[in-house]
């Protein structure tokens, strides 16, 4: 009854004073969006894997697909690592509208982190990983960049991505992962080639993979 | 007619064995004697030792080099790759920079780079820092020099993995300008073994880290020729 009659005092109150109403719906969400925080890390560990038609002959024949591909891999790991390296990373990321993939309030404040944080402490560490006091928080790593060639499959790059939302909490964040996965046309470069136009592709592959896992990571959010 | 009886005079000494960098000092160092002015009676002519300065500018091309920051390891094991990060060069706590911006610069004159890259008289110009991201993806002109050209190592890498050896990589860009305007830029990786780096433990660190600047060296080297092979013309 107190409920309904506060509901019908507030909705006189609106009707008889329109800028009321407009300030007191407005003045709520300002002061809750210059508190959010989007927190963004790269990843630090790169991995190439190539698969050829070795792997149907059991291990004997994986083990000689895997040593007739290492130094290849070798190369395209180190690739990967120059190509997207943190600040990279973290560059191609703001370049996209990360608010709106992820389902955050439009004046949330990016805060961009070029040093990695440690791969094996990332689901173990369940405390905000910076110093911020924010009572909107929301953190956004980028787990693992993998690239991928099979004989059957042909090439392609895969990312994972971790989202927390913390909330105005300091731990147990609301935690889902997904990852994005696209073909490659240009990389790897070959032996001697530029590789401006394969790092580029790279670069676009990566922000294509976010995009990708965005859908996934507020579906899980909002438990859809 | 001057600058043409220059070069017919350098060749002449070319023949007979001598270094050609040798040949260009000692003719700056000729031309800049006393007794070359006296040629100061023909007062219409440029003073001939100015005009040869410039026609010797104009063989003369900087070469302007950016290191790369330290040496990064990127390795894995059977199951997991590693983290980017310092080379584990086995000492007690953390890990020392190998292959710093410093000791990259300091070891550059004897890499021959500018012999790779086709410019055997160019002015190498070392800059202290790697240069910034936001500055390699937008070129601007180093320098007005009629003729420059840009080594800008980017990243050095120690690689490994399970079942390969270790090896250098450098990643890098060489751009060629031609009066102030890009000729032509080349973005590529090189690699060269390393055999004993990093060192085991107990070993010799010292020796382990000649190994990777030797490899590093080559690496520079093979990308700088990489890069001519694909724009061979200047």
């Amino acid at each position: 009854m107190k409920t309904l009659f506060l509901m019908s005092a507030s909705a006189s109150l609106m009707a008889a004073s329109p800028a009321l109403a407009q300030t007191a719906t407005v003045a709520p969400v300002a002061a809750s969006a210059t508190q959010c925080e989007l927190h963004v890390w790269p990843a630090e560990r790169f991995q190439a894997r190539t698969s050829g038609w070795g792997v149907g002959f059991g291990m004997i024949g994986a083990m000689i697909d895997a040593s007739g591909h290492a130094n290849g891999d070798k190369a395209r790991r180190s690739n990967l690592a120059a190509a997207l390296d943190p600040e990279g990373q973290v560059e191609a990321l703001k370049s996209l509208d990360l608010l709106t993939l992820l389902q955050l309030p439009a004046t949330t404040t990016v805060v961009s982190h070029n040093d990695p944080l440690d791969r094996k402490t990332l689901g173990k560490i369940n405390t905000r990983r910076s110093d911020s006091m924010s009572a909107c928080y929301t953190e956004l790593m980028v787990s693992d960049v993998l690239y991928t060639k099979a004989a059957m499959w042909g090439r392609s790059l895969r990312t994972g991505f971790t989202v927390r939302r913390f909330g105005a909490s300091a731990d147990a964040p609301a935690k889902s992962s997904s990852t994005g996965g696209n073909k490659l046309k240009l990389f790897p470069p070959k032996e001697g080639d530029d590789v401006t136009a394969s790092n580029q592709e790279l670069v676009d592959m990566f922000k294509k993979d976010f995009v990708e896992a965005a859908g996934n990571l507020s579906r899980q959010a909002t438990g859809g | 007619m001057r600058r043409a009886h220059g070069l017919l005079a350098l060749a002449s000494l070319g023949a007979g064995g001598i270094d050609l960098r040798t040949m260009i000092m000692a003719a700056v160092v000729a031309l800049s004697a006393p007794c070359a002015l006296a040629a100061a009676p023909f007062q219409d002519a440029p003073p001939p030792i100015e005009a040869a300065r410039a026609d010797l500018a104009a063989h003369l091309c900087e070469l302007h080099v950016w290191p790369a920051p330290a040496l990064q390891s990127v390795t894995e094991g059977w199951w997991h790759a590693d983290p980017v990060r310092r080379p584990s060069m086995g000492s007690a706590g953390a890990d020392p920079a190998v292959l710093p911006a410093e000791r990259q610069l300091a070891i550059m004159p004897a890499v021959h780079v500018a012999d790779a890259l086709r410019m055997p008289l160019a002015q190498i110009i070392p800059h202290a820092q790697p240069l910034p991201r936001a500055a390699i993806i937008q070129p601007v002109a180093p320098t007005s020099a009629e003729c420059a050209a840009e080594l800008i190592l980017q990243r050095s890498i120690y690689e490994k993995g399970v079942l390969s050896s270790g090896s250098i990589r450098v990643f890098a860009t060489v751009r060629r300008w031609d009066k102030g305007r890009l000729a032509w830029s080349y973005t590529g990786l090189a690699a060269s073994d390393a055999p004993g780096f990093p060192p085991i433990a107990g070993g010799d660190a010292a020796s382990s880290v000649r190994s990777a600047e030797t490899a590093w060296s080559s690496s520079v080297v093979h990308l700088a020729m990489q890069a001519i092979a694909k724009h061979p013309t200047p």
